[in-house]
C-alpha cells in the first residue's frame, strides 16, 4: 500500500520536472505554476505514504517510525528535498531551481522503489536502533542535509550566472539567499549531529567514536562552518563561497552513501 | 579569521585519512610491507586521531579560536553600549536625502524619533561639523557569537579530562557469575571497579523472521558482600553505579559439558565449564578443560580435556558421539589417538552432552569529561543558533554642512538595505501614518 503510493509519487515528481523544462524551453509562466502545483500534490502523496507506512508498521506490531532502513532513508531525504524547495519556493517564487530540485527527489524516490538491491519491506528494528534519540538525530540530519542541497543547486546556479554575465551583480540576491538556506542547514545539521552524540552515548558508550560515518559528518561540518566563514570576509565571498557550499555537498553525498564502502564498524543508514 | 577558514577546510581534509586506514581496533589486522609499516607507525596512521599530527591541528584551531576570540572581546563588549563604536564601517550603505520645505534641525528631530521607534536607543553625539544618530538593533549578536565560539574550546578540554580522568574497559559475565574487574579497550591492563557486579539473568528475544528484538542483562552491584543495587541492563539503556556506566554490548552463547568419567567399578559425573580444572577421585590426576565445542569437526558435540595424572600428561578430545564416529572409521584411534577416549588408562571419559548458558558483554566506562563536553556543546548550539537568527543592523543619521545623510549597515545577514532608507524616508515626509 504504502510502497504504492510512493511508487506513484516518483511519476508526480518525474512529470512536475517535465513542466519545469517545459518553463524553461518555452520560458511560459504558467508551466512553472503548473510545475510547483503537481510538485504540492506529490509531496502531499509523499507525505501520506509515509504516513501510512508508519501505520503499517504498527499493524505488523513492530510499531516505528519509517527511518530505519535504506529504502526509508532514501524516501525521506527525498521528502526532505521537496519540503525545503516548497519552503524556499513559497517565499520567494521563481521555479527556476525547481527544474534542478525536482529530479534529485525523483532520482532518490526512482532508486528507493526500483533499484533490485533495495528492500522495501517494513522490518523490525534491532535493539540498538530503538532509541527517540535516534528518531531526533535522523530526522535533523535529513533537514540539514536537504537545506545543502538546495543551497548547493542555488550555488551551482549563482556560478553560472556569474560566468554567463561576468559579474557579482546580477547574483547578489542568490548569494544571500544561499547564506539563509545555508545557515538553516547548518542548524539542523548541528543539532544532528549533537542528537546522534547523544544516541552512541546510550547505545555504546561512547559519544563520539571516530567512526567514519562519524567522522565524515565531522567533516562536513567542517566545510560548512569555513564556509559560512567565507562570507564574512569580502575577498573569500561570492564565488569562492559558493565553490565551498559544492564542495559541502560532495561531503554530504559522501557522508551519506559513500561511508558504507569504507572500512568500519556500524553502518545502519 | 582567513587562517581559521584554512585550519577548518585543512582538519576537513586531514579528518579524511583516518576513514581510509583502517584504525586500530579489535579484529583490524593491516597487512603491509615493513617499510610501509614504518611509516604507518611513525606518522601514527593507524590511531589517527590521537596522533600527534591530529591533535597538533586541532590545538592550532583552537588556539586561533582563543586569541582571535579574546582580541575581539573588549571591542564587542564595547560595541554592545554604544551602536557606533568602531566609526562606519566601508560596507554600508549612504544616501543623501533632501526634505522639501524643512529646515535641518526639525528633520534631524523627526528621524530621531523613527529611529528609535525602529531601532531602540539610540545615541547622539555632536561635534564641530554637525549631529550623529545611530542606533544598532540585535546589539548582542555578536557577544553570544563569540562565547559560542568560547565553548568550542570547552568541548575540547572536557575531551582531552575525559581521556586521561576516565576509562573504556569490557567484560564478560556468565549468567550467575560476578566480576570486581574489567579489561581496559585501549592497552592491555584491568580497572578495579571498587565494587562487584554480578549478571543474574540474561535475556535475549527475537522477533519471529530471526532478527534480534531485545538484549539485557539483570545485574545486581554489590559491595561488601550485600547488594546495594539492582538492575535491568539494555542496549540503548545503561545503567550506572558509583559514577562508572555499564552498556550492553554483546552476548554469547557458553556451553557447559557434563562429563563421565569411568575409573573400574568407580562412575564420577562432572559438570564442567571451559577453562575450569578439576581434580578425579583418585586425588592426584587433575583435568582442565581448554575446549567445548558444539559441533567439532562437523562430529557432534566434542570437549577437549587437558589430563595430567602422576605419570601421565597430555590432551583428549572426548565426543559425545564416539560410537558413531568409531563405527564409521574403525582405525580412528591409530590414526588420531588424541580422539580415544581411554586414552589416559585407567580412566575413560565419555560426554553426555552439552548445556549452554548466556555470557553477556558489557562495555564499562568512566568519563568525568562527558558532562563538560554537553555543556560545552549546548553552550555552542544555543550560542550559534541565537547568534545566527538574529540579525544585526546599524543606522547613523547625519547632519553635516546643512545636508543630511542616512546609512544603514546590514548584518551579515541584511534584508535590503536600500528597501530600510526608503521607508524611513517615507515616513520622514509623513507618507506613512
Ligand atoms: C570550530 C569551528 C567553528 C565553528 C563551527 C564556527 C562557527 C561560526 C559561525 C556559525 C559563525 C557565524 C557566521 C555568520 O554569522 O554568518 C561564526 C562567526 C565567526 N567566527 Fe567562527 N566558528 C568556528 C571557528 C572559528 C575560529 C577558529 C575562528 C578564529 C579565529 C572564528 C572566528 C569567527 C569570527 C571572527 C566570526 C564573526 C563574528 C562576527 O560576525 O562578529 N571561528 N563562526
Amino acid at each position: 500500500m504504502n510502497t504504492t503510493i510512493l511508487g506513484w509519487v516518483t511519476f508526480i515528481y518525474l512529470a512536475a520536472f517535465a513542466f519545469f523544462i517545459l518553463r524553461i524551453v518555452l520560458g511560459r509562466r504558467y508551466f512553472g505554476i503548473a510545475g510547483n502545483i503537481l510538485t504540492a500534490a506529490g509531496f502531499v502523496a509523499h507525505t501520506a505514504g509515509l504516513v501510512f507506512r508508519w501505520v503499517e508498521s504498527y499493524h505488523l506490531g513492530y510499531g516505528h517510525a519509517p527511518l530505519s532502513n535504506f529504502y526509508e532513508s532514501l524516501v525521506f531525504f527525498s521528502w526532505t528535498i521537496v519540503l525545503f524547495y516548497l519552503f524556499v519556493e513559497s517565499r520567494k517564487a521563481a521555479s527556476t531551481i525547481g527544474v534542478f530540485c525536482l529530479p534529485i527527489s525523483f532520482i532518490f524516490m526512482a532508486y528507493a522503489s526500483f533499484s533490485p538491491g533495495i528492500s522495501s519491506q517494513i522490518q523490525p528494528l534491532i535493539p540498538a536502533l530503538k532509541s527517540n534519540w535516534l528518531i531526533s538525530h535522523v530526522i535533523t540530519c535529513f533537514l540539514g542535509y536537504a537545506a545543502f542541497v538546495i543551497a548547493s543547486v542555488y550555488s551551482a546556479f549563482y556560478l553560472y550566472r556569474l560566468r554567463a554575465s561576468g559579474h557579482a551583480a546580477s547574483a547578489n540576491g542568490i548569494e544571500e539567499r544561499i547564506y539563509q538556506i545555508l545557515v538553516i542547514g547548518f542548524i539542523f545539521f548541528t543539532i544532528g549531529i549533537m542528537t546522534g552524540s547523544v544516541w552512541a552515548n546510550s547505545a555504546w558508550g561512547r559519544y563520539w567514536g571516530w567512526d567514519p560515518k562519524e567522522t565524515w559528518a565531522l567533516i562536513t561540518w567542517l566545510i560548512y562552518a569555513s564556509a559560512l566563514h567565507a562570507r564574512l570576509i569580502h575577498s573569500w565571498s561570492g564565488k569562492r563561497f559558493a565553490i565551498l557550499v559544492l564542495i559541502g555537498l560532495a561531503s554530504v553525498l559522501f557522508t551519506y552513501f559513500g561511508v558504507n564502502y569504507l572500512p568500519g564498524l556500524h553502518s545502519y543508514l | 579569521m582567513k587562517l581559521a577558514i584554512w585550519l577548518l577546510l585543512i582538519l576537513a581534509l586531514s579528518s579524511i585519512v583516518g576513514t581510509l586506514i583502517p584504525q586500530e581496533g579489535p579484529g583490524v589486522h593491516l597487512h603491509l610491507s615493513p617499510g610501509l609499516l614504518k611509516v604507518f607507525n611513525a606518522l601514527q596512521l593507524s590511531d589517527f586521531y590521537h596522533s600527534f599530527l591530529f591533535l597538533s591541528l586541532a590545538g592550532l584551531l583552537g588556539l586561533n579560536l582563543l586569541v582571535c576570540t579574546t582580541r575581539r572581546l573588549p571591542s564587542l563588549v564595547r560595541s554592545v553600549r554604544n551602536a557606533s563604536s568602531g566609526g562606519i564601517p566601508a560596507n554600508a550603505h549612504r544616501t543623501e536625502i533632501n526634505v522639501a520645505g524643512e529646515d535641518t534641525g526639525s528633520t534631524m528631530l523627526k528621524l530621531e524619533g523613527i529611529i528609535r521607534y525602529r531601532y531602540g536607543k539610540v545615541s547622539r553625539e555632536e561635534s564641530s561639523g554637525g549631529v550623529t544618530l545611530s542606533a544598532q538593533r540585535g546589539r548582542h549578536k555578536r557577544l553570544i557569537l563569540s562565547l559560542a565560539h568560547l565553548s568550542i574550546l570547552v568541548i575540547i578540554f572536557g575531551m582531552i579530562a575525559g581521556r586521561f580522568t576516565g576509562f573504556d574497559a569490557y567484560v564478560e559475565l556468565a549468567e550467575g557469575t560476578s566480576t570486581d574487574r574489567a579489561y581496559l579497550n585501549s592497552n592491555p591492563g584491568v580497572v578495579d571497579l571498587g565494587f562487584t557486579v554480578r549478571c543474574d539473568a540474561f535475556k535475549a528475544d527475537f522477533y519471529d523472521n530471526g532478527m534480534p528484538k531485545e538484549f539485557l542483562s539483570e545485574l545486581s552491584f554489590l559491595e561488601d558482600g550485600r547488594t546495594v543495587q539492582q538492575g535491568s541492563l539494555m542496549v540503548n539503556h545503561p545503567v550506572s553505579f558509583r559514577g562508572i556506566r555499564f552498556y550492553q554490548s554483546n552476548y554469547r552463547v557458553g556451553y557447559d559439558a557434563r562429563l563421565n568419567v569411568v575409573q573400574g567399578s568407580d562412575n564420577e559425573s562432572i559438570t564442567a565449564s571451559a577453562g575450569k580444572e578439576y581434580m578425579l577421585d583418585d586425588q592426584v590426576t587433575r583435568i582442565r578443560i581448554l575446549r567445548i565445542e558444539d559441533d567439532f569437526m562437523k562430529m557432534g558435540p566434542a570437549v577437549q580435556l587437558d589430563v595430567s595424572g602422576p605419570d601421565s600428561h597430555g590432551q583428549v578430545w572426548v565426543f559425545k558421539y564416539i560410537q558413531e564416529i568409531s563405527s564409521a572409521i574403525p582405525d580412528l584411534f591409530t590414526r588420531a589417538p588424541q580422539f580415544n577416549p581411554g586414552r589416559f588408562a585407567p580412566f575413560v571419559f565419555s560426554l553426555d552432552g552439552l548445556t549452554h548458558h548466556y555470557i553477556t558483554g558489557l562495555s564499562v566506562n568512566r568519563d568525568p569529561g562527558g558532562v563538560i563536553v554537553a555543556a560545552g556543546s549546548l553552550a555552542f548550539f544555543l550560542g550559534i543558533f541565537t547568534a545566527l537568527l538574529i540579525p544585526r543592523k546599524r543606522i547613523w543619521a547625519e547632519c553635516r554642512d546643512g545636508k543630511i545623510s542616512i546609512t544603514v549597515q546590514p548584518g551579515i545577514s541584511p534584508g535590503t538595505p536600500d528597501e530600510e532608507i526608503l521607508h524611513i524616508l517615507k515616513e520622514v515626509n509623513g507618507e506613512l501614518r
